[in-house]
Protein backbone atom coordinates (compact mmCIF):
# COMPACT_ATOMS: atom_id res chain seq x y z
CA UNK A 1 0.00 0.00 0.00
CA UNK A 2 2.76 2.51 0.86
CA UNK A 3 4.59 1.72 -2.16
CA UNK A 4 1.18 2.17 -4.41
CA UNK A 5 0.76 5.47 -2.15
CA UNK A 6 4.56 6.61 -2.96
CA UNK A 7 4.09 5.78 -6.66
CA UNK A 8 0.76 7.99 -6.98
CA UNK A 9 2.72 11.02 -5.60
CA UNK A 10 6.19 10.72 -7.44
CA UNK A 11 4.14 10.34 -10.93
CA UNK A 12 1.88 13.52 -9.51
CA UNK A 13 4.90 15.11 -8.46
CA UNK A 14 6.42 14.42 -11.61
CA UNK A 15 3.79 15.92 -13.50
CA UNK A 16 3.26 19.02 -11.40
CA UNK A 17 7.48 20.24 -12.18
CA UNK A 18 6.87 18.98 -15.60
CA UNK A 19 3.76 21.48 -16.09
CA UNK A 20 5.57 24.05 -13.94
CA UNK A 21 9.20 23.71 -15.73
CA UNK A 22 8.55 25.70 -19.09
CA UNK A 23 6.98 28.94 -17.62
CA UNK A 24 9.90 28.89 -15.06
CA UNK A 25 12.39 28.73 -18.74
CA UNK A 26 10.42 31.74 -19.81
CA UNK A 27 10.61 33.62 -16.69
CA UNK A 28 14.26 32.89 -16.90
CA UNK A 29 14.70 33.90 -20.45
CA UNK A 30 12.69 37.12 -19.84
CA UNK A 31 15.11 38.05 -16.81
CA UNK A 32 18.14 37.24 -18.51
CA UNK A 33 16.95 39.49 -21.13
CA UNK A 34 16.02 41.92 -18.92
CA UNK A 35 19.92 41.80 -17.85
CA UNK A 36 21.33 42.65 -21.14
CA UNK A 37 22.18 46.34 -22.09
CA UNK A 38 19.11 47.88 -23.44
CA UNK A 39 19.93 47.59 -26.94
CA UNK A 40 20.14 44.23 -27.48
CA UNK A 41 16.82 43.82 -25.47
CA UNK A 42 15.03 42.91 -28.29
CA UNK A 43 16.71 41.28 -30.15
CA UNK A 44 18.01 38.52 -27.89
CA UNK A 45 14.74 38.52 -26.49
CA UNK A 46 13.06 37.31 -29.67
CA UNK A 47 16.21 35.01 -30.55
CA UNK A 48 16.45 33.12 -27.29
CA UNK A 49 12.60 32.32 -27.67
CA UNK A 50 13.50 31.01 -30.38
CA UNK A 51 16.26 28.87 -29.65
CA UNK A 52 13.95 27.73 -26.13
CA UNK A 53 11.24 26.32 -28.84
CA UNK A 54 14.08 24.73 -30.66
CA UNK A 55 15.07 22.65 -27.39
CA UNK A 56 13.05 19.60 -26.73
CA UNK A 57 11.99 18.47 -22.77
CA UNK A 58 11.15 20.78 -20.36
CA UNK A 59 14.23 20.46 -17.98
CA UNK A 60 16.27 21.17 -20.82
CA UNK A 61 14.71 24.20 -21.65
CA UNK A 62 15.35 25.55 -18.10
CA UNK A 63 19.14 24.37 -18.28
CA UNK A 64 19.68 26.25 -21.60
CA UNK A 65 17.60 29.29 -20.00
CA UNK A 66 20.23 29.20 -17.18
CA UNK A 67 22.85 29.34 -19.81
CA UNK A 68 20.78 32.47 -21.06
CA UNK A 69 21.50 34.18 -17.51
CA UNK A 70 24.97 33.55 -17.86
CA UNK A 71 24.94 34.90 -21.10
CA UNK A 72 23.38 37.61 -20.20
CA UNK A 73 25.96 38.40 -17.03
CA UNK A 74 28.75 37.97 -19.57
CA UNK A 75 27.85 40.51 -21.82
CA UNK A 76 27.39 43.26 -19.22
CA UNK A 77 30.20 43.66 -16.73
CA UNK A 78 28.41 45.79 -14.23
CA UNK A 79 25.36 43.00 -13.74
CA UNK A 80 28.16 40.19 -13.52
CA UNK A 81 29.72 42.20 -10.60
CA UNK A 82 26.21 42.35 -9.44
CA UNK A 83 25.33 38.65 -9.45
CA UNK A 84 28.80 37.52 -8.34
CA UNK A 85 28.56 39.78 -4.93
CA UNK A 86 24.68 38.43 -4.51
CA UNK A 87 25.80 34.85 -5.52
CA UNK A 88 28.82 34.86 -3.39
CA UNK A 89 28.31 36.60 -0.68
CA UNK A 90 26.44 33.71 1.35
CA UNK A 91 29.05 31.28 0.59
CA UNK A 92 31.77 33.51 2.42
CA UNK A 93 29.50 34.20 5.28
CA UNK A 94 29.14 30.38 5.68
CA UNK A 95 33.14 30.26 5.06
CA UNK A 96 33.37 32.88 8.05
CA UNK A 97 31.30 31.12 10.68
CA UNK A 98 32.44 27.46 9.89
CA UNK A 99 35.93 28.72 10.42
CA UNK A 100 34.90 30.45 13.32
CA UNK A 101 33.72 27.32 14.93
CA UNK A 102 36.34 25.79 14.03
CA UNK A 103 39.05 28.08 16.01
CA UNK A 104 36.88 27.79 19.03
CA UNK A 105 36.62 23.76 18.55
CA UNK A 106 32.57 24.19 18.40
CA UNK A 107 31.51 20.91 16.90
CA UNK A 108 27.67 22.10 16.96
CA UNK A 109 28.13 22.64 13.67
CA UNK A 110 27.23 19.69 11.10
CA UNK A 111 29.79 21.04 8.59
CA UNK A 112 32.41 21.30 11.27
CA UNK A 113 31.54 18.06 12.85
CA UNK A 114 31.91 16.53 9.54
CA UNK A 115 34.78 18.02 8.27
CA UNK A 116 36.76 17.18 11.76
CA UNK A 117 35.73 13.67 11.53
CA UNK A 118 37.22 13.25 8.32
CA UNK A 119 40.47 14.57 9.23
CA UNK A 120 41.48 12.75 11.45
CA UNK A 121 40.50 9.63 9.55
CA UNK A 122 44.11 8.45 8.55
CA UNK A 123 44.46 6.50 5.21
CA UNK A 124 47.87 7.40 3.81
CA UNK A 125 48.87 7.61 0.18
CA UNK A 126 49.45 4.24 -0.72
CA UNK A 127 45.82 2.99 0.11
CA UNK A 128 44.22 6.40 -1.34
CA UNK A 129 46.03 5.58 -4.65
CA UNK A 130 45.32 1.77 -4.74
CA UNK A 131 41.73 2.56 -3.69
CA UNK A 132 41.76 4.72 -7.05
CA UNK A 133 42.19 1.62 -8.98
CA UNK A 134 46.44 2.23 -9.28
CA UNK A 135 49.09 -0.30 -9.47
CA UNK A 136 51.60 -1.06 -6.36
CA UNK A 137 53.86 -0.43 -8.74
CA UNK A 138 52.87 2.97 -10.25
CA UNK A 139 54.53 6.26 -10.51
CA UNK A 140 51.93 8.87 -10.21
CA UNK A 141 51.82 12.86 -11.18
CA UNK A 142 49.63 14.91 -10.37
CA UNK A 143 49.53 18.72 -9.50
CA UNK A 144 49.49 20.19 -5.92
CA UNK A 145 47.48 23.45 -4.90
CA UNK A 146 50.04 24.45 -2.30
CA UNK A 147 47.85 27.53 0.27
CA UNK A 148 49.82 29.79 1.58
CA UNK A 149 48.19 29.72 4.82
CA UNK A 150 47.20 26.33 4.67
CA UNK A 151 50.32 24.61 3.97
CA UNK A 152 49.18 20.59 4.53
CA UNK A 153 51.72 19.86 1.15
CA UNK A 154 55.10 21.10 2.97
CA UNK A 155 54.46 18.92 5.79
CA UNK A 156 53.71 16.08 3.43
CA UNK A 157 57.24 16.80 1.31
CA UNK A 158 58.73 16.80 5.12
CA UNK A 159 57.00 13.92 6.29
CA UNK A 160 57.84 11.96 3.17
CA UNK A 161 61.49 12.84 3.09
CA UNK A 162 61.85 12.13 6.64
CA UNK A 163 62.24 8.00 7.13
CA UNK A 164 61.08 7.78 10.55
CA UNK A 165 57.60 9.36 8.93
CA UNK A 166 56.73 7.18 6.48
CA UNK A 167 53.94 7.90 3.50
CA UNK A 168 51.28 5.97 5.44
CA UNK A 169 51.02 8.26 8.06
CA UNK A 170 49.83 11.20 5.99
CA UNK A 171 46.29 12.24 6.62
CA UNK A 172 43.43 12.09 4.39
CA UNK A 173 43.23 15.90 4.66
CA UNK A 174 46.52 16.56 3.14
CA UNK A 175 45.57 13.85 -0.06
CA UNK A 176 42.78 16.01 -0.15
CA UNK A 177 44.42 19.07 -0.45
CA UNK A 178 47.19 17.38 -2.51
CA UNK A 179 44.24 16.29 -5.75
CA UNK A 180 41.82 19.39 -4.82
CA UNK A 181 41.45 21.51 -7.54
CA UNK A 182 39.66 24.88 -6.89
CA UNK A 183 36.05 25.14 -7.75
CA UNK A 184 34.66 28.64 -9.29
CA UNK A 185 32.71 28.97 -6.00
CA UNK A 186 35.70 28.26 -3.93
CA UNK A 187 38.30 30.77 -5.89
CA UNK A 188 36.06 33.36 -5.78
CA UNK A 189 35.47 33.07 -1.76
CA UNK A 190 39.21 33.03 -1.69
CA UNK A 191 39.40 36.45 -3.70
CA UNK A 192 37.31 38.52 -1.58
CA UNK A 193 38.75 37.08 1.56
CA UNK A 194 41.84 38.32 -0.13
CA UNK A 195 40.35 41.82 -0.89
CA UNK A 196 42.21 41.96 -3.94
CA UNK A 197 40.19 44.42 -6.01
CA UNK A 198 41.71 44.91 -8.79
CA UNK A 199 41.70 41.38 -9.86
CA UNK A 200 37.60 41.19 -10.24
CA UNK A 201 37.74 43.22 -13.58
CA UNK A 202 40.17 40.23 -14.82
CA UNK A 203 37.68 38.02 -13.69
CA UNK A 204 35.82 39.17 -16.87
CA UNK A 205 38.33 37.62 -19.00
CA UNK A 206 37.79 33.81 -16.81
CA UNK A 207 33.98 34.10 -17.20
CA UNK A 208 34.39 35.09 -21.13
CA UNK A 209 36.52 31.87 -21.84
CA UNK A 210 39.40 34.45 -22.82
CA UNK A 211 41.74 33.70 -19.35
CA UNK A 212 42.02 30.29 -17.56
CA UNK A 213 40.54 29.64 -14.20
CA UNK A 214 43.74 28.70 -13.04
CA UNK A 215 45.45 31.95 -14.06
CA UNK A 216 43.36 33.98 -12.97
CA UNK A 217 43.50 32.23 -9.16
CA UNK A 218 46.79 31.86 -9.15
CA UNK A 219 46.90 36.08 -9.38
CA UNK A 220 43.95 36.58 -7.34
CA UNK A 221 44.78 34.92 -4.38
CA UNK A 222 48.59 34.12 -4.69
CA UNK A 223 48.49 30.65 -4.37
CA UNK A 224 50.31 28.49 -6.91
CA UNK A 225 50.26 24.96 -8.36
CA UNK A 226 53.61 22.14 -8.07
CA UNK A 227 53.74 19.00 -10.07
CA UNK A 228 55.00 15.90 -8.10
CA UNK A 229 55.26 12.78 -8.97
CA UNK A 230 54.39 9.60 -6.19
CA UNK A 231 56.68 6.46 -6.37
CA UNK A 232 54.36 4.18 -4.96
CA UNK A 233 56.81 1.69 -4.60
CA UNK A 234 58.83 3.09 -2.41
CA UNK A 235 56.80 5.52 -1.10
CA UNK A 236 59.01 8.59 -2.17
CA UNK A 237 57.71 11.87 -3.46
CA UNK A 238 59.28 14.03 -5.95
CA UNK A 239 59.59 17.36 -6.77
CA UNK A 240 58.99 17.97 -10.73
CA UNK A 241 58.35 21.84 -10.59
CA UNK A 242 57.82 23.64 -7.84
CA UNK A 243 55.54 26.36 -7.06
CA UNK A 244 57.04 29.74 -8.90
CA UNK B 1 40.87 38.06 -31.18
CA UNK B 2 42.20 35.02 -28.63
CA UNK B 3 40.53 32.03 -29.67
CA UNK B 4 40.05 29.58 -27.17
CA UNK B 5 38.86 26.03 -27.91
CA UNK B 6 34.86 27.22 -27.94
CA UNK B 7 35.76 29.73 -30.73
CA UNK B 8 37.72 27.15 -32.37
CA UNK B 9 34.44 24.84 -32.23
CA UNK B 10 31.88 27.61 -33.11
CA UNK B 11 33.41 28.44 -35.90
CA UNK B 12 34.30 25.10 -37.48
CA UNK B 13 30.19 24.40 -37.05
CA UNK B 14 29.66 27.73 -39.12
CA UNK B 15 32.57 27.03 -41.68
CA UNK B 16 31.15 23.40 -42.17
CA UNK B 17 27.52 24.40 -42.72
CA UNK B 18 26.77 25.64 -46.22
CA UNK B 19 23.62 27.95 -45.21
CA UNK B 20 23.29 30.12 -42.37
CA UNK B 21 22.07 28.28 -38.93
CA UNK B 22 20.46 29.31 -35.67
CA UNK B 23 22.34 29.52 -32.07
CA UNK B 24 20.14 26.23 -31.65
CA UNK B 25 21.68 24.80 -34.03
CA UNK B 26 25.43 25.69 -33.51
CA UNK B 27 24.34 24.18 -29.75
CA UNK B 28 23.82 21.14 -31.25
CA UNK B 29 26.26 20.91 -33.31
CA UNK B 30 28.90 22.01 -30.92
CA UNK B 31 27.38 20.74 -27.88
CA UNK B 32 28.32 23.77 -26.27
CA UNK B 33 25.95 25.31 -23.35
CA UNK B 34 23.77 28.46 -24.33
CA UNK B 35 25.82 30.19 -21.39
CA UNK B 36 29.00 29.62 -23.50
CA UNK B 37 27.97 30.55 -27.19
CA UNK B 38 25.98 33.14 -26.75
CA UNK B 39 29.06 35.48 -25.55
CA UNK B 40 31.51 33.86 -28.36
CA UNK B 41 28.90 34.60 -30.84
CA UNK B 42 28.53 38.02 -29.46
CA UNK B 43 32.10 38.46 -29.64
CA UNK B 44 32.72 37.02 -32.64
CA UNK B 45 30.06 39.46 -34.06
CA UNK B 46 31.31 42.46 -32.63
CA UNK B 47 34.66 41.61 -34.48
CA UNK B 48 32.88 40.89 -37.71
CA UNK B 49 34.44 37.14 -38.35
CA UNK B 50 30.70 36.71 -37.61
CA UNK B 51 27.11 38.30 -39.53
CA UNK B 52 23.29 37.51 -38.74
CA UNK B 53 20.52 38.26 -40.40
CA UNK B 54 16.47 37.27 -38.94
CA UNK B 55 14.68 34.45 -40.80
CA UNK B 56 12.71 35.25 -43.52
CA UNK B 57 8.94 35.61 -42.50
CA UNK B 58 6.87 37.29 -39.97
CA UNK B 59 6.34 35.64 -35.94
CA UNK B 60 2.69 35.15 -36.40
CA UNK B 61 2.77 33.43 -39.82
CA UNK B 62 5.56 31.42 -38.87
CA UNK B 63 3.78 30.64 -35.62
CA UNK B 64 6.89 30.99 -33.46
CA UNK B 65 9.67 33.46 -32.96
CA UNK B 66 11.95 33.91 -36.08
CA UNK B 67 15.34 32.42 -35.75
CA UNK B 68 18.57 34.54 -35.67
CA UNK B 69 20.68 32.58 -38.48
CA UNK B 70 24.21 33.12 -38.81
CA UNK B 71 27.24 32.98 -41.22
CA UNK B 72 30.85 33.39 -41.32
CA UNK B 73 32.21 36.30 -42.52
CA UNK B 74 35.52 36.32 -45.35
CA UNK B 75 37.22 37.60 -42.02
CA UNK B 76 36.24 34.99 -39.93
CA UNK B 77 36.37 32.54 -42.38
CA UNK B 78 40.73 33.14 -43.01
CA UNK B 79 41.37 33.73 -39.43
CA UNK B 80 39.61 30.75 -38.25
CA UNK B 81 41.53 28.63 -40.78
CA UNK B 82 44.76 30.71 -39.47
CA UNK B 83 43.59 29.38 -35.96
CA UNK B 84 43.18 25.46 -36.83
CA UNK B 85 46.14 25.63 -38.64
CA UNK B 86 48.13 27.21 -35.99
CA UNK B 87 46.63 24.59 -33.59
CA UNK B 88 47.53 21.52 -35.79
CA UNK B 89 51.38 22.65 -35.67
CA UNK B 90 50.95 22.85 -32.22
CA UNK B 91 49.55 19.58 -31.43
CA UNK B 92 53.06 18.04 -32.79
CA UNK B 93 54.87 19.47 -29.83
CA UNK B 94 55.81 17.91 -26.72
CA UNK B 95 53.67 19.11 -23.73
CA UNK B 96 55.43 20.48 -20.34
CA UNK B 97 55.93 18.01 -17.55
CA UNK B 98 55.25 15.12 -19.31
CA UNK B 99 57.53 12.33 -20.55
Amino acid sequence: MGHFIAALLGKLCAEEVKAWLPPVAERITQWAVRCLPKELRQRYGEEWRSHLDDVPGPLAKVWVACGFLSAATQASSRITAFWLFLIFLPAIGSMRIIRYLNARKMYTFPLTFLSERVEQMEIGVREYFEGQGYSPNQRMRFEAWVKSREIPLARLLHESLNPDYPLSRIYSRDVHYAFWRPSLLYSISEYLAARRLDQLLVLNSVMSGEMSLRDWYEGATGQDTTLLEVNLKTNKLKVLRAAR
Amino acid sequence: MRLTTQTLNVLGALISSKDAVSGADIARETKLSSGTLYPVLMRLERNGWVESNWEEGEPHDLGRPRRRLYRITGLGGREARKGFAEIKAAIGRPAWGTS
